[in-house]
């Protein structure tokens, strides 16, 4: 039984494919979350818009996106988008999946930070005649993300280790080239331990890091120029 | 008398089940400075909160420098206001609110300086002149660089006043300004109210607790009670000879007379 037995030798030989998977991982994350971000504060904004039709729709879109799985959702915008004219690569596909279905969770962490905004802030920035987007962008942003960090940090380690998923439309990611490895050597146990080990590492380094962003965020917010 | 500055017309004003005024008339003269006393839930702050356009109102016209606050002459009709309308009214007023609501993120000079910056397009240089002067019309020239919550309440309190005055506003709105402070603070507060008045002609209303106050620096006091005007009138006369059982009753109450 070779199975249980550990091989150094191998376990270096691989590890640099590995690592160079798990550039695409992070890569994917990266782009993830920024779009995941972006996607979510829009999402958030609209659902605060004055329309009532807009508003039902953003929820229900947003209902809709988190209620499927994200394995249906890839599948769908690799599969099914090119019958629309609309293909991408694995890897836009990718941010692009993750970007929408994390964004739909962010949208609430940040509803629930413009919520924890005082009404008192809304009507100064009204009685100074500030327009909605100064009043967005000066003053109920600015207070309302410190509050929002933890959350958002974690939703975006969870994106982090929902990735592998993405090998699902042949993106090679960390996962996937483990599995690679593991099939053309028949030894699976030191790629997918290596997989493991680099996942519980990155992903204490990104809860470290939101930590201590969160740690040094001015605790009024900050003020653009 | 000219035409007034403020003039609401059978103004309907409900909060769900409760009706706040059924069928309010009121008006202010241009300079005119003007005392709302009455027990809290008569509608006090809600008066200034419509004309801040904070709240909304549900029957009735309100006119502001000669034009309709809540609604716009559109194809020859009367028509709810929209955001532009809303916009270009609210130039003529400014308040100054009972909880200050500073914004924390920003420094003192900030805060002055924002409104003017993003809605007057003043330049920075402009924008922070005119808040030296005004930091120095509340004593408080030495705390520009600071922010709100390194400041007691009754500095906190001229900074909402510095930051209202900015916007050079010819209505100023002061909602129980006072009314959140610890009373050994209440009078530097005041005081640059004094002074301002004293300086330049103010179309002045505030909604204070504060009698003797409204009794020094007001042309007219009006006391409320339930949605209504009770009782109006030249300060002296509310204060020292009230006509109306319901205003007797609430100066006994507050002044102890």
């Amino acid at each position: 039984m070779n199975g249980f037995s550990w091989d150094w030798a191998f376990a270096w030989e691989v590890l640099p494919m590995i690592l160079s998977a798990a550039k695409v991982t992070l890569l994917a994350t990266l782009l993830g979350s920024i779009f995941a971000i972006f996607m979510g504060l829009v999402f958030a904004l609209l659902r605060r818009s004055p329309s009532r039709i807009l508003r039902n729709s953003i929820y229900w879109l947003v209902e809709f996106i988190r209620s499927t799985p994200l394995l249906v959702q890839i599948f769908f915008l690799y599969y099914v988008m090119p019958e629309f004219g609309i293909s991408m690569s694995p890897l836009m596909t990718g941010v692009f999946a993750l970007g929408l279905h994390y964004g739909a969770y962010l949208s609430e962490v940040f509803r629930s930070g413009i919520d924890g905004i005082e009404k008192g802030q809304w009507e100064a920035a009204r009685a100074l005649n500030l327009t909605t987007i100064d009043t967005y962008k000066d003053i109920v942003l600015p207070q309302a993300i410190r509050p929002m960090i933890p959350a958002t940090g974690n939703y975006i380690i969870a994106m982090f280790k929902e990735t592998p998923q993405l090998s699902a439309i042949t993106l090679l990611e960390m996962l996937q080239v483990a599995k690679i490895i593991g099939s053309e050597n028949f030894r699976y146990l030191e790629p997918f331990t290596l997989v493991g080990i680099l996942y519980l590492v990155f992903s204490i380094v990104a809860a470290y890091g939101i930590h201590q962003i969160e740690k040094r965020f001015p605790k009024e917010g900050f003020t653009l120029k | 008398m000219s035409t007034p500055i403020i003039e609401f017309k059978n103004v309907k004003k409900r909060f769900g089940d409760t009706t706040i005024f059924s069928d309010f008339n009121f008006t202010v003269e241009e300079n005119e400075i003007v005392s709302i006393i009455g027990p809290s839930g008569s509608g006090k702050s809600t008066l200034l909160r419509i004309l801040m356009t904070l709240e909304g109102i549900d029957g009735g016209y309100i006119n502001v420098a000669g034009e309709s606050l809540w609604h716009m002459y559109w194809q020859g009709q009367y028509v709810p206001a929209n955001s532009k309308h809303l916009h270009k009214m609210r130039n003529h007023l400014g308040m100054v609110f009972q909880h200050f609501n500073l914004f924390p993120h920003m420094s003192v000079k900030r805060n002055i300086t924002e409104a003017p910056m993003r809605v007057k397009g003043m330049s920075r240089e402009e924008a922070e002149e005119s808040a030296e002067k005004l930091l120095n019309l509340v004593g408080l020239a030495d705390k520009a660089d600071s922010y709100p919550n390194d400041l007691s309440g009754g500095q906190k309190q001229r900074v909402g006043i510095a930051r209202a005055l900015a916007m050079k506003p010819s209505i100023l709105l002061l909602d129980e300004i006072t009314s959140a402070l610890d009373p050994e603070l209440v009078d530097e507060v005041l005081d640059v109210i004094r002074n301002l008045v004293k300086e330049d002609s103010f179309t002045m209303l505030l909604v204070t607790h504060e009698m003797y106050f409204a009794r020094e620096i007001s042309d007219r006091v009006c006391f409320f009670d339930k949605g209504t005007i009770v009782e109006e009138g030249k300060p002296e006369e509310i204060f020292t000879a009230p006509k109306h059982e319901r205003t007797k009753a609430f100066l006994n109450a507050y002044l102890g007379q």
